[in-house]
C-alpha cells in the first residue's frame, strides 16, 4: 500500500540524509505504484485473452470446412467463378454448375485426401517462401488465393493441364510481366494434380473480397473467340488500372499511398500514446521529475556527481569494470597504479561540502 | 542447417513435415525441431522452480510464468490441417502471442535483471516498469492478434463479421479497419 511521507521544501535539500529520506520517499510512493501495475498487467492479460477465447470460439464455427464461407473439399467437383456482389460491394467466389477436376467426380472423402495432398505439397515446397496464400506469406511471387482463376492459364478448357505442366516444368517459362521465373522444385505429376486440386479449393473461399478488382479467367460456356495470350498478365493491364482510377476512394490509393497513411497515422498514434504515458508518469510520481531535474545539481553519494559517469561508474567501479576515473579498468594495471590518487580519498570542500557530513 | 539446405526437396507428404520444413512462414522449422523446443522450454521452466511461490521475488514469478506461456502458446502451431483458413488462424496465434508477446516479456526479465546487476537499480522501481511492459505487451500482442484475425485474417480467411448500418455495412466497416490494421500487403 501506499505510504505517505510529509511533502517537504527542496530547498531544505542541504546534505546526504535529506537526499536520502527523499529518494526513499519516492521509492514508498513506487510501492503503490508498483501494485497497481501489479494488477494491471494481470487484468489487461486476462481480459484480453477472454476476449480472444470467444473470438475464437466465433471463428472456428465460421471458418470449418464445409461451413458457408469455406466450402467442403467437393466443390472441386464444380465450376468455381469470382463475380462482383452489389450488396456486398466486392467480388465473391460463385459455386456454379458440376465440372469435376480433371473430368473425374471425386467424393467428399477422396476429394479431402487430395486437397490435403495438394496442401502438404505446398508446405513440403515451402511455396509461402516466395508467394502469397490467402494474402500470407512473401511478396517475391503473386498471391495463390485465386491462381486457379488466373486468366493467364489461357481457356478453361487447357488450364487444369496448363497448371500441371507448369507446377512440374515451371523454369523455362516466363510466369508474369516482372521477369521472375520459377524454379523446377521436382513436383510430381501427382503432387502437381493435388496442388491443382488444392489451388481450386481455396479460390472457393470467401475472402471478403481479397483479392479486389481481379480479373477472373472467362469460363462462360460458349468459348471465347480468341484466347487471351497466355503471357499476357494482369500485372501490365493499364485498361485495370484506368478503369479503377475513376473511383477515388482510400481503398483504391496505390500501395505507396496507403503505406504513407498507415505509417503517417501509426507515428500519430505513437506519439500521442508517447504524450498520455508521460502526462500519466508525470501525475503519478511528481517527486521522480523532481528528482530527476534536481539532482544532477546535488551531491551525491560517494562522489558521484564528481565522477565522470555519476552513479554508474560508481556502481561500474565497485563491481571492477571502471577504475576510480570511470576510464575502463585494467586488472592488476593501471587502474590499481592509479588507485592512490583518486579524486575522492581527499576532496577537501570543508564545511558545507558533503564530506564534512560524513 | 543441414536440414536448411533440404528446403523443397522433400515430397508432399507428412515425411516432409516431420524431418525438413512445415513450410508455414516463421514457423518452418519441422515437427522435430518444433519438439525440441518444447521440451527445452519445459526443462527450463520446470528446473527452476521456488522453493515457496512466497520467496519467489515478483520478477522471477513473471519469468516462470512467462515461460509457462511460452511452451502452451507454441503448442499453437503444432499440427497440421487440409483447411489452410484454420492453419492460418493458429498461426496468427503463434506469431502474435508467441514470438511478439511471451519471448519479448523474456527479454524484459532478462534487462530488468541486468539494470539491477549493473546500475543498482531498486527492485521495486524495476518491477513496476516491468509490469507496466507486461501489460503493454501481452495487452497489445492479444489485441493485435484479435485484430489481425479479425482484421487482415478475417478478411482473408473468410471469417464472417459483424453487422452494422445500411451505409457503412460491414463489409465496408472491415475493409476501412483491415487497411488501418493490416500488414501491407501487395495489391494486384
Amino acid at each position: 500500500m501506499r505510504r505517505r511521507t510529509p511533502a517537504r521544501n527542496p530547498k531544505d535539500f542541504n546534505n546526504i540524509h535529506d537526499i536520502q529520506g527523499r529518494v526513499g520517499h519516492v521509492a514508498n510512493r513506487m510501492v503503490g505504484i508498483e501494485s497497481f501495475w501489479r494488477k494491471t498487467a494481470i487484468w489487461v492479460t486476462a481480459g484480453s485473452f477472454v476476449a480472444l477465447i470467444f473470438l475464437t470460439l466465433d471463428s472456428m464455427s465460421a471458418i470449418t470446412a464445409g461451413s458457408k464461407r469455406v466450402p467442403a473439399y467437393s466443390v472441386i467437383n464444380h465450376r468455381i467463378d469470382y463475380v462482383f456482389d452489389e450488396k456486398r460491394n466486392f467480388q465473391v467466389p460463385v459455386i456454379g454448375v458440376e465440372e469435376p477436376l480433371f473430368g473425374k467426380k471425386l467424393t467428399e472423402a477422396e476429394a479431402e485426401a487430395l486437397v490435403s495432398h495438394g496442401k502438404l505439397t505446398t508446405q513440403a515446397k515451402n511455396c509461402m517462401n516466395c508467394h502469397t496464400l490467402l494474402g500470407n506469406g512473401a511478396y517475391y511471387a503473386p498471391d495463390l488465393t485465386k491462381a486457379w482463376l488466373d486468366p493467364s492459364w489461357g481457356t478453361k478448357e487447357v488450364r487444369e493441364q496448363e497448371m500441371v505442366d507448369f507446377l512440374m516444368n515451371p523454369q523455362d517459362r516466363l510466369h508474369n510481366a516482372v521477369g521472375r521465373r520459377m524454379p523446377n522444385l521436382g513436383i510430381t505429376e501427382a503432387e502437381a494434380r493435388a496442388t491443382v486440386a488444392f489451388l481450386k479449393w481455396m479460390s472457393s473461399i470467401d475472402t471478403n473480397g481479397f483479392p479486389y478488382n481481379f480479373k477472373p479467367i472467362d469460363q462462360s460456356d460458349p468459348p471465347p473467340a480468341e484466347a487471351p495470350a497466355v503471357n499476357g498478365s494482369r500485372f501490365n493491364s493499364k485498361e485495370a488500372d484506368m478503369a479503377t482510377l475513376g473511383k477515388l476512394d482510400s481503398a483504391n490509393l496505390n500501395g505507396g499511398q496507403k503505406l504513407a497513411v498507415k505509417y503517417f497515422t501509426v507515428a500519430l498514434a505513437l506519439f500521442g500514446a508517447q504524450i498520455l504515458f508521460g502526462l500519466l508518469a508525470r501525475h503519478s510520481v511528481p517527486e521522480a521529475r523532481f528528482s530527476l531535474r534536481r539532482a544532477r545539481f546535488q551531491r551525491q553519494p560517494h562522489g558521484a556527481h564528481q565522477r565522470p559517469g555519476g552513479v554508474a561508474a560508481v556502481r561500474l567501479h565497485r563491481l571492477g569494470v571502471l577504475d576510480a576515473g570511470g576510464r575502463i579498468g585494467h586488472p592488476g594495471g593501471r587502474a590499481q597504479a592509479r588507485q592512490p590518487d583518486l579524486l575522492d580519498i581527499h576532496p577537501g570542500g570543508g564545511r558545507g561540502s558533503w564530506w564534512s557530513t560524513c | 542447417m543441414v536440414v536448411y539446405l533440404l528446403i523443397q526437396i522433400g515430397p508432399g507428404d507428412h515425411s516432409s513435415i516431420w524431418l525438413i520444413n512445415e513450410g508455414r512462414e516463421y514457423i518452418e522449422a519441422p515437427r522435430w525441431a518444433d519438439i525440441g523446443i518444447v521440451v527445452c522450454v519445459l526443462t527450463s521452466s520446470t528446473t527452476s522452480p521456488p522453493p515457496s511461490p512466497r520467496a519467489l521475488h515478483r520478477r522471477r514469478r513473471v519469468l516462470v510464468l512467462d515461460l509457462i506461456a511460452l511452451f502452451g502458446l507454441y503448442l499453437a502451431g503444432m499440427f497440421y490441417t487440409p483447411n489452410i483458413s484454420v492453419d492460418q488462424y493458429w498461426w496468427w496465434w503463434v506469431i502474435h502471442l508467441w514470438v511478439e508477446a511471451t519471448w519479448e516479456v523474456l527479454v524484459g526479465c532478462l534487462m530488468a535483471y541486468g539494470l539491477m546487476l549493473t546500475l543498482g537499480v531498486r527492485r521495486k522501481i524495476v518491477e513496476t516498469w516491468l509490469y507496466i511492459e507486461v501489460a503493454l505487451m501481452f495487452g497489445s500482442g492479444i489485441l493485435a492478434s484479435a485484430t489481425t484475425i479479425s482484421g487482415s485474417a478475417r478478411r482473408n480467411t473468410g471469417s464472417p463479421s459483424v453487422a452494422s448500418s445500411p451505409r457503412w455495412n460491414r463489409s465496408r466497416w472491415w475493409r476501412w479497419w483491415c487497411t488501418r490494421c493490416s500488414i501491407p500487403e501487395p495489391t494486384r
